[in-house]
């Protein structure tokens, strides 16, 4: 008597206890993050925190941009967040396009066993911008051109791009990738050359205006080549990010994650 | 039997009565009967009904505007809440600056109501100062009319404010390059295009005169219209700057010509 009457009241805990999908999805449907929030604050109030309580936890901390609280509750979701194949690969989409680290660390978490083919590209991608000798076959034609592209600008040379610009002003643009940019570059430098050399060849080298047009174009010349130095290193950042935004945007497209 | 069911009853919903205290818990209690509402119009009794709860709580603004989106109007029977509603709905989309909306939803109150009460004038003449004059004027003629509400025509002057001889500052600086920048109150930016334009150009005749041609007119392209140009555009900015500042100054003269009303008639929302 004395069980069956612990099985009588246990009973509707163990019925309630489960967070009714429906009803999210209503909640997400609606942006309702309050009532959502609450929702799942009230479970855990009642019942304590379950597995399935925190896999639902982990997905409203992504609909709150709460990165690392989606992490804590995928930690503590004991395999249940990382067992949703389409929602790894969101996330680790969803994480590459803001930080390398961040998908580093998430991917760090989930065992292999739960990577879908989506995902282990993801990472395969990631390690290529590391290795560039790495194999790359596996990619698709439209990131394998974005992948070419960072690979052709990560081998080019700095200096390369300085002694460029130092024989023709804005060329070091050009090797760089930045064809406008070499052409205002050429420009700019032509213009107070030409000021240079018609003061000079007018007035003499010891004349005060000479000496300023001088100055004028040396300061445009050799910030030209400084420019196309540093510039080199800062398009090799664009190229890598522009392949990793194309490989998140690539494996997240019509993922719901609902 | 009996005492069983009645402790399983008391253990399910106890927490319920105790638990949810806050403001959280009950709109979730409110969305959970809407979720499971078993036809439109009691869904649109508990969309009413979370949307003036959220009013009562003073909930954020844009929180408001979605609750007050839920609700659909037409199957508000009560006219008396529909009223109600309408009231509401006009004051949450003024604070949203949904001006067209708010008129809107002011339009319908009036039409419903038929009342024209100080607080509703008051209403109405800041909503309608946001439409335009035309709008504001048919309202004072058809329903304020009240030499005590003389006070918030200011709202009218605030639309309309034109800052005195706009264009004269611009045309200022294209006769003297700096001097419109000088009048806006900008007395250092100024100075330095009153001073640099003409040097400017005295630089480039001189070269001109020492045979550096080419010097003179790269100079004379590049510097002269861009130092020229650059003064207007900046006085042009200036000007728009010094009108937002008297019109901000107008406006806390507004405000604290029609405060004395809002104080003595309350915009507050009706349930």
């Amino acid at each position: 008597m004395m069980t069956r009457f612990v099985i009588f009241l246990l009973c509707p805990f163990f019925t309630i206890a489960q967070v009714d999908e429906k009803f999210v999805d209503h909640l997400v449907f609606n942006d309702l993050l309050v009532e959502h929030e609450a929702y799942l604050s009230r479970i855990e109030e009642k019942y304590g925190s379950f597995d399935s309580l925190n896999y639902y936890r982990a997905k409203l901390a992504i609909l709150k941009k709460e990165d690392l609280e989606f992490i804590e509750y995928s930690l503590a979701s004991n395999n249940l967040v990382y067992s949703d194949t389409n929602l790894v690969t969101f996330i680790s989409s969803l994480f590459l396009k803001k930080s390398r680290s961040l998908t580093n660390k998430w991917l760090g978490n989930v065992p292999s066993s739960y990577w879908s083919l989506s995902t282990k590209n993801i990472k395969k991608s990631i390690l290529l911008v590391e290795n560039t000798n790495l194999d790359a076959s596996f990619l698709k034609p439209h990131l394998k051109f974005y992948y070419d592209d960072f690979v052709t600008y990560n081998k080019r040379k700095a200096w390369v791009a300085g002694l460029m610009s130092t024989i023709i002003p804005g060329l070091g643009k050009l090797y760089n990738g930045r064809p406008r940019s070499f052409r205002t570059s050429l420009l700019v430098n032509a213009f107070f050359g030409f000021q240079m050399y018609e003061a000079i060849n007018k007035k003499g080298i010891k004349n005060y205006y000479s000496i300023l047009s001088t100055g004028i174009f040396s300061v445009f010349y050799l910030s030209n080549i400084y420019g196309s130095f540093y510039d080199l290193k800062r398009v090799k950042i664009e190229k890598k990010k522009n392949f990793l935004n194309e490989v998140a945007n690539y494996y997240k497209t019509d993922i719901p994650i609902y | 039997m009996k005492w069983l069911i009645i402790i399983k009853l008391t253990f399910l919903f106890t927490s319920n009565v105790f638990g949810q205290s806050s403001i959280d818990y009950i709109l979730l209690d409110l969305e959970e009967q809407i979720f499971f509402a078993q036809n439109d119009t009691i869904k649109n009794d508990l969309y009413l009904e979370k949307f003036n709860f959220s009013i009562c709580n003073n909930l954020e603004k844009e929180k408001l505007l979605f609750e007050l989106n839920r609700v659909q109007e037409e199957l508000l029977i009560d006219s008396t809440e529909h009223a109600d509603y309408l009231w509401n709905a006009a004051i949450v989309t003024k604070v949203n600056k949904e001006f067209n909306y708010s008129n809107m939803y002011f339009d319908a109150y009036l039409e419903e109501a038929k009342d024209a009460s100080d607080d509703i004038k008051i209403l109405g003449l800041l909503i309608k100062s946001e439409i335009d004059s035309a709008a504001y004027a048919n309202f004072y003629l058809g329903y304020v009319y009240d030499t005590s509400f003389k006070c918030m025509e200011c709202l009218m002057d605030l639309n309309n404010f034109v800052l005195p001889n706009k264009k004269g500052y611009v045309i200022a600086s294209y006769i003297f390059p700096g001097l419109g920048t000088i009048l806006t109150g900008d007395f250092y930016n100024g100075l330095g295009s009153l001073i640099l334009v003409p040097s400017s150009i005295i630089g480039v005749v001189n070269l001109w005169k020492g045979g550096l041609y080419y010097n003179a007119i790269s100079w004379g392209i590049v510097s002269i219209p861009r130092l020229y140009l650059g003064n207007t555009n900046l006085t042009y900015e200036k000007v728009n700057q010094l009108e937002k500042r008297e019109l901000s100054k107008l406006s806390d003269n507004c405000k604290a010509l029609y405060s004395n009303k809002l104080i003595e008639f309350p915009i507050l929302y009706r349930f």
